[in-house]
């Protein structure tokens, strides 16, 4: 069961040496450190093209989410409008995927496998 | 595999009664949906990538709960349930940092590849099941 250390070692580790997300120093006014580390992931100067792209997109959804106000409450996800819609929508692809029973089929054939050796 | 039962089973070197084998495995699912949900406010607040350290060591924690018991059953529900938690904010937060930070080229293919090696850890469970089911000591 100790092998269990390892992945989340290597994971917590190495994250430390991974720029922090972009789009979450932008949200908190960092604007510089996001394009640094948006030229980086692409492998590219600072004042490239590509980066100035991917920052226009960046500002263009933060404005989107602060078009109605900064402040959401977690029931929207079934007020808002049409997320109703959505919310049912995830929740029925996510059950559905499920009830194939692919799931099933995998445990079982563990399962009896392990009892017929 | 004996070993296990002989420990933790309520008829000791038989088998799990139904509820003690539902309640050891399906915590961890519970500990997941508490995981998953607290890690979005978790998330903006800290930070991506000190968040996903967070549940690294909420997961270690949860690794320690478990192997540090040597006969209660408890304990080994309660290590899954902790262990739940970094699992579910851990399989939030990944995704979440990969297509944040990849670059728009390679961003679908790094994202596949996040479930693509949860698929290969799956088979190396099942690799690693028939050669240590015939084991009878605590390893």
């Amino acid at each position: 069961m100790g092998i269990g250390f390892i992945p989340p070692f290597l994971m917590a580790v190495g994250i430390m040496f991974l720029p922090e997300s972009p789009r979450w120093d932008y949200r908190r006014g960092h604007v510089d450190a996001a394009r640094k580390c948006v030229a980086a992931a692409y492998g590219v100067p600072i004042h490239h093209r590509e980066v100035a792209r991917e920052m226009r997109e960046i500002k263009d959804k933060f404005e989107a989410e602060s078009a109605g106000g900064q402040k959401h409450h977690w029931y929207e996800v079934v007020t808002g409008p049409r997320m109703l819609y959505r919310t049912l929508l995830g929740i029925s692809l996510q059950v559905l995927q499920q009830l194939t029973g692919a799931n099933y089929c995998e445990h079982h054939h563990l399962t009896s496998s392990a009892r017929s050796s | 595999m004996n070993d296990f039962l002989c420990r933790f089973a309520d008829q000791p070197c038989v088998a799990f009664s139904n509820s003690r084998e539902g309640t050891i495995v399906g915590l961890l699912s519970i500990g997941t949906l508490f995981g998953v949900l607290s890690t979005g406010p978790i998330a903006d607040k800290l930070g991506r990538r000190l968040t996903i350290v967070l549940w690294c060591i909420v997961f270690m924690v949860g690794v320690v709960i478990q192997i540090a018991t040597s006969r209660a059953w408890i304990q080994i529900a309660i290590g899954r349930l902790i262990a739940g938690f970094g699992v579910g904010g851990l399989s939030v937060m990944t995704p979440m940092y990969q297509s944040e930070t990849a670059p728009r080229q390679i961003r679908g293919a790094l994202v596949s590849c996040y479930q693509l090696f949860i698929t290969l850890g799956i088979l190396g469970r099942h690799c690693s099941y028939d050669p240590t089911s015939h084991m009878t000591d605590c390893s």
